[in-house]
């Protein structure tokens, strides 16, 4: 039998436990041991688990795989400055956090907090779960200008990241012509910057969405309300849609 | 036997014949229990960390993990477990909650009846066990047939006051082993809505409070601490290694948060010199840890038994 280093820290483990407990006045430990258990196919299953969970699985295979919706194209995320998914779904947050607040003026997200695309075709429940399984809420920050020449500052760094009510130009990672709501950013206003707790959190690198002027919580998922727009498209009898629009554009030399 | 006189010799000539023994034992040869009905108790301590609503295995779709984890199966190799075994303790250390969609349509019901049917015997909180607010966790408790335990929370003005322990006390052949819970900093982790009253108390001084309620006034022979403070952090935040360097009484730490797979437990020197292990398997029940005590009820007089084990191969 070799005796491989990590064979030989893990009896100097046992070593000192029992060197160390062996005299107080509990029962001692005079040696113990270790495994750690792999759970895959060859641990076997116990069948009455199976059995307890399967009626919670059928429901909820029947409820993800409900179709609720459908594109005219395929909603792709890869590519910089714009995405079709990222302007779907940045547009779609808008829409219905301006159900909740007028006041929003523009929304952030990232890229990286996309975790799927959506297919050409049929879109279920579980294509919005894949694409936000996180239970993020929305919640709507008022920012001061400095703060929000932050965000642009951000969003220029990273070649653009999925917004709605902003458009800017890049060039040498530099943001121009930036334009909030409409009308041309003005480093001396507030905004009203809508997006979820996680970044409002600080969270990707988002520290300069901490510590806002106001913050409002508008107690809504980001999942479901994606879900309600997508349920009220298929109302109205239209298709999830994105264009890349040019919102963002990086300019070359 | 030669095993009976190793701890008189040094470490290194202990370590080379326990090498030469385990050889032997890895043929088959000495059955621990002919020196276990003599004088010695055996316990066995099964533990999960951040199985995050991993009910069934990973899926089959090329992705690292897959195939992994599973509940059915993780009932399975415990109920064989305890055939074998009669000390067995199978603990928690939080994140129960959230990671597939069984936690988002059932709001984790499913999660803490399947634990309570595998016969947890505790378990912790974690951050998302906070995921639909306190109300939400306090909602699911029924299903549970163990306890939460948490004694770096103050839930008195929540929905969960008085639905959680401190610690619990268990019994197992003339042993007495104290658990108690630590849960992990809420602020800038999760949401203020959804952990609103709660009130997180320093996990070190809680933690040395309950440790030494347990060991020196409750005079538990094992002291298992159940924390979802994480393994440790680059920067100077509270973490396990941490939490032992700076405790007293703590025999075992069984760790969660960071999702860290341990090839082994690791010994941490504590306040008092002492030995506290600190141990954590990974996340979404790929893994279940096993540490298997075994106490001598005479050394109390005194005497003082080493025995050789095996050296498991590492699944």
């Amino acid at each position: 039998m070799t005796f491989s280093s990590r064979q030989f820290y893990y009896l100097a483990w046992i070593a000192a436990i029992a060197f160390c407990t062996s005299c107080q006045r509990h029962l001692a430990i005079t040696k113990n041991e270790y495994k750690q258990y792999g759970i895959d196919a060859e641990a076997g299953e116990d069948s009455s688990i199976v059995k307890y969970y399967l009626p919670y699985k059928e429901k909820m295979q029947a409820e993800m795989s409900k179709v609720i919706g459908q594109t005219d194209q395929e909603l792709t995320k890869p590519a910089i400055p714009e995405t079709l998914m990222g302007n779907y779904f940045a547009d779609a947050m808008l829409t219905e956090g301006l159900k909740k607040d007028r006041t929003i003026q523009f929304t952030l997200s990232t890229k990286g907090g996309l975790r799927t695309t959506f297919p050409k075709g049929d879109i279920t429940v579980s294509n919005v779960f894949e694409l936000m399984p996180f239970e993020n809420e929305m919640v709507t920050l008022k920012l001061s200008g400095e703060k929000v020449q932050q965000v642009i500052d951000f969003i220029a760094k990273k070649d653009g990241e999925p917004i709605s009510g902003m458009r800017m130009k890049i060039r040498n990672g530099i943001a121009y012509d930036v334009t909030i709501a409409g009308q041309p950013f003005d480093i001396t206003k507030t905004y009203n910057l809508l997006t979820y707790d996680y970044l409002a959190d600080g969270g990707d690198e988002l520290e300069c969405l901490r510590k806002p002027i106001e913050r409002k919580e508008i107690n809504k998922k980001v999942r479901e309300a994606l879900l309600d727009n997508i349920n009220d498209l298929t109302r109205q009898g239209k298709k999830i849609t994105a264009q890349l629009d040019g919102r963002i554009v990086i300019v070359k030399e | 036997m030669e095993e009976l006189s190793l701890l008189k010799n040094n470490r290194r000539d202990f370590l080379k014949k326990s090498a030469g023994t385990t050889a032997l034992l890895a043929l088959g040869g000495f059955p621990y229990e002919a020196l276990a009905r003599d004088s010695a108790v055996q316990l066995t301590i099964l533990h999960t960390n951040d199985v995050h609503s991993r009910i069934e295995p990973f899926p089959m779709d090329g992705s690292r993990n897959q195939g992994l984890g599973g509940v059915a199966r993780r009932a399975a190799l415990v109920k064989k477990i305890r055939q074998e075994q009669k000390n067995v303790l199978l603990l928690d250390a939080g994140d129960i909650f959230q990671g597939t969609p069984y936690f988002n349509l059932y709001g984790g019901e499913l999660e803490l009846q399947i634990m309570s049917d595998m016969g947890y015997d505790a378990a912790t909180m974690g951050n998302h066990d906070f995921d639909n607010g306190v109300a939400g966790f306090a909602k699911q408790l029924p299903h549970a047939n163990f306890p939460i335990l948490v004694s770096n929370y103050n839930f008195a003005n929540t929905e969960l006051k008085g639905k959680t322990q401190p610690h619990k006390i268990f019994e197992k052949q003339g042993l007495k082993i104290g658990v108690f819970g630590l849960g992990i900093e809420l602020h800038g982790l999760v949401n203020k809505k959804n952990y609103g009253e709660t009130q997180y108390l320093d996990p070190i001084a809680k933690a040395n409070e309950a440790a030494s309620f347990l060991k020196n006034e409750k005079h538990c022979d094992l002291v298992i601490c159940l924390s979802h403070l994480g393994y440790k952090y680059k920067e100077q935040k509270v973490s396990d290694q941490i939490l032992a360097k700076s405790t007293r009484n703590i025999d075992l730490i069984i760790g969660g948060h960071t999702h860290t797979f341990m090839k082994l437990p690791e010994d941490v020197m504590n306040l008092d010199g002492k030995i506290t292990t600190i141990n954590q398997v990974g996340f979404a029940g790929i893994n279940l840890g096993r540490l298997d005590y075994f106490f001598d009820r005479e050394s109390k007089h005194g005497k003082m038994v080493a025995a050789v084990y095996p050296v498991h191969g590492l699944v």
